[in-house]
């Protein structure tokens, strides 16, 4: 094996990738990068924690092909630290590569790239496109309630619907729960799976990496395409593709513990709810990091007692003409829901003291529902 | 302002008294409380068996050794922590300001209790005649301006002792006792502190500047000159709760595979799950101890996927945990569970786990039964072939 390739374009595409290799795996092999000459004019690098796997493809001018395993953290370190300009990179038996960047040499070990488990393929699946800025944006609104407890596969991830037009994503940790869906205008579509948390993590990088890369005169929608295939989930950016296997847990029946008949409706400035409990929260109880809210005609009172650190109350304006009710709740989980989303006023939806409580969002594309175990307090 | 008055109460050798009131048998006869196998120690000795020379903490082969004819008696810690449940209760009567050193020994701030029942004196008298009179035990109280000296005081005339140390006499009592005496000074700071020529806590007292202490003992050296001196200001602190609560065994023989170690680990569960069930607490971390034959330690710990006190869920953490030990192989004398990060309550779930929630039923059923027909009454199946004289140990932070 024998080529030369840019450094920058190196660097890239083992940013993309090194991340994914296990370093603390029982298979060494693992912790390496496959490095894999393809065609010509194309490098592979391809990286795995046999849940996982990422390949990235980077222009490379390839003398002699091949393949071969390099630990990752050592390789993406030292190719970051090389100088710009042309990188030569020639495995000079099956065991060891050497690096020349200019006048810096470098011999790393290697393993036969033979050795590496092959990766899933998507085989002759067929690829479906989705816009990459709305899938980003049900990820940012729903990975705060996702579990990321690999003793309960079952919720550590997040479920995703792709229904007819609508496209939805639901997580939850067994406290709290989230559902966001999106309308799209075309491009009806049927797929449900389960994506672990790692692999959901991962698919936000790569479409944040593929923001960023895009240029100015791209035009169109920023799109990801996916497909499912042999219990993975293949989802494919320009020149890298993301391989999740998927959970085969069942995902809890979530539609039945959304509360649809809630009857105390409360609408405040999401911002002000957010400042009061994050003032309030200060003297939560350490351990439950619950507060008390009460809520009258006109009024909502976020309210806290410690022994141990203070006590604390503050007041807040809202829309409400209902009945009192006092519930508590951890603070954490009230904000975690209320700064995922990005709307002027939100809906707190409560039914009685110890049912869940629901946030939704007041406005357009108000179509997220955050629903709240409650706590005694 | 007047000086404080604290005082310290000490039961006089508390698991062997209890069992000796509970067993006429065992009345007036040497009784050691600990495990009877070759590397039980021993837990508490009664006054008769401490005139051979047995002591508590030593092993239970030099105790036979100084006393043949002991009688040894395994310990009830459910029982102790019963009766000290009752011994509090009293506490309690004169003060809320109790804070307990372990199941039976506590310190009482009675300042502000003398209108109601008199100067800490009579106090000290009225809790020693109600332990006397209600619970058939004895007790030794010291009584003095601080938690240092009323310590040190109600160690110096055991069994069924009371010593007073009037505040502006506190000096010229502590002066003559040997520094032994002291409260956390070991035996090797003892010998450091004879070496330099130090032999009573009026030498240590009399020393001009704390500097000397202080390379002596290190940073601990200026609290040790302040002591001497009488000077404690530590203040009473009413419960503390448990941070953690724990079970560990040491074994009659290094085990060295997992087939033999997961059913002493399952009784572990059961031990600490019974307590959690008993004092209605949830565990959120749990740690798994292994104590190699070469005494070599290791612990692993997990965070549960959901607060739990049955034994079930903590055997499962537990089988994941033992899995990451490396030398087992090699032998293990002794294995050990305990939970931290104790909730009163768990926070309801969107999603509730009703084999869970039944388990924890069951749990309390069993443990209603075991309290009544004592601990062998009920057990499980599995830790029925695995008869043990294994030492069984509650952590340290299990008393309360």
């Amino acid at each position: 094996m024998e080529l030369t390739i840019q450094k920058r374009d190196f660097l890239r595409g083992l940013a993309r990738t090194h991340a994914v290799a296990d370093r603390k795996s029982s298979m060494p092999i693992l912790s390496n990068i496959l490095v894999s000459a393809e065609g010509s004019e194309a490098l592979r690098l391809s990286a795995t924690d046999l849940y996982l796997g990422v390949t990235a493809m980077s222009p490379a001018s390839i003398k002699k092909g091949g393949s071969i395993a390099v630990a990752a953290r050592t390789l993406f370190d030292i190719v970051k630290a090389l100088p710009d300009g042309e990188i030569s990179w020639k495995v000079t038996d099956k065991h060891s590569v050497a690096i020349q960047c200019g006048r810096v040499k470098y011999r790393i070990p290697g393993m036969p790239g033979d050795d590496f488990p092959p990766l899933p393929a998507p085989g002759d699946a067929t690829f479906v496109s989705i816009d990459a800025s709305m899938l980003g944006e049900l990820i940012s609104l729903t990975q705060y309630s996702m579990s990321s407890d690999d003793t309960r596969p079952h919720l550590a991830g997040t479920l995703f619907e792709w229904d007819g037009k609508l496209v939805r994503m639901v997580t939850t940790d067994g406290h709290r729960l989230s559902k966001a869906e999106r309308k799209l205008p075309e491009g009806a579509h049927n797929l449900q799976m389960l994506v672990p948390y790692k692999g959901v993590t991962e698919l936000k990088r790569v479409i944040e990496d593929a923001k960023a890369s895009r240029k100015k005169s791209d035009e169109g929608p920023l799109t990801v395409e996916i497909t499912t295939a042999g219990g993975n989930a293949f989802f494919r950016r320009d020149d890298i593709m993301l391989s999740v296997k998927l959970a085969e847990e069942q995902f809890p029946p979530y539609d039945r513990v959304i509360p649809k008949k809630q009857t105390k409706k409360i609408v405040a400035a999401r911002s002000g709810l957010i400042e009061a409990l994050r003032r309030i929260g200060i003297v939560a109880n350490d351990k439950s990091g619950g507060v008390q809210v009460h809520v009258e005609a006109g009024q909502i009172r976020i309210q806290s007692q410690n022994p141990d650190v203070g006590e604390g109350v503050e007041e807040l304006d809202v829309d409400y003409a209902g009945d009192s009710i006092s519930i508590g709740f951890n603070a954490r989980y009230l904000l975690d829901a209320l700064t995922a989303l990005t709307h002027d006023e939100v809906c707190l939806e409560l039914g009685g003291e110890f049912e869940p409580g629901v946030i939704r969002p007041v406005g357009d594309g108000a179509d997220f529902v955050g629903v709240i175990m409650p706590m005694r307090i | 302002m007047t000086p404080r008055q604290i005082i310290h109460v000490d039961m006089d050798a508390f698991y062997a008294s209890v069992e000796q009131r509970d067993d006429p048998a065992l009345r007036g006869k040497p009784v050691i409380v600990g495990g009877d196998s070759r590397r039980g120690v021993v837990a508490a000795a009664s006054y008769e068996v401490r005139e051979f020379g047995v002591r508590s903490a030593m092993s239970m082969v030099e105790a036979k050794r100084r006393c043949p004819h002991a009688i040894v008696v395994p310990p009830q810690m459910n029982r102790y922590s019963e009766v000290s449940a009752d011994v509090f209760a009293i506490f309690r009567r004169f003060t809320p300001e109790v804070e307990g050193l372990s199941v039976d020994e506590a310190f009482l701030d009675v300042t502000h209790s003398r209108r109601l029942h008199g100067d800490a004196v009579a106090i000290a008298k009225k809790i020693k005649r109600a332990i006397h009179d209600e619970l058939n035990l004895t007790a030794s109280a010291g009584v003095a301006s601080s938690k240092f000296v009323a310590k040190i005081a109600s160690d110096l005339d055991k069994p069924d002792g009371l010593v007073i140390v009037a505040a502006e006499s506190t000096r010229e009592f502590l002066a003559p006792l040997p520094l032994e005496r002291m409260w956390g000074v070991g035996k090797k700071a003892a010998a450091r502190l004879h070496d330099a020529g130090f032999q009573t806590i009026g030498d240590l007292a009399e020393e001009r500047s704390a500097r000397a202490l202080e390379t002596l003992l290190g940073s601990w050296g200026a609290s040790v000159h302040r002591l001497a001196q009488g000077i404690d200001d530590r203040e009473v602190v009413p419960h503390r709760d448990a941070k953690s609560i724990g079970a560990e065994h040491t074994f009659e023989r290094d085990l060295r595979s997992l087939d033999d170690l997961m059913p002493k680990l399952l009784a572990q569960c059961v031990r600490v799950a019974d307590r959690l069930t008993r004092k209605e607490l949830y565990g959120t971390v749990l740690t798994v101890k292994v104590k190699y034959a070469d005494h070599r330690q290791q612990t692993r710990q997990l965070r549960l996927p959901q607060p739990s006190r049955d034994a079930d869920s903590l055997y499962e953490g537990a089988r994941r945990l033992i899995v990451r030990f490396d030398g087992i192989a090699r032998g293990v004398r002794l294995t050990g569970i305990s939970v931290s990060g104790l909730v009163a309550e768990v926070a309801p779930t969107l999603f509730p786990d009703e084999e869970q929630a039944k388990r924890e039923r069951l749990a309390h059923l069993t443990v209603a039964l075991k309290d009544r027909f004592g601990g062998a009454g009920l057990t499980r199946a599995r830790l029925l072939d695995a008869p043990s004289n294994d030492s069984n140990e509650d952590g340290p932070n299990n008393k309360d």
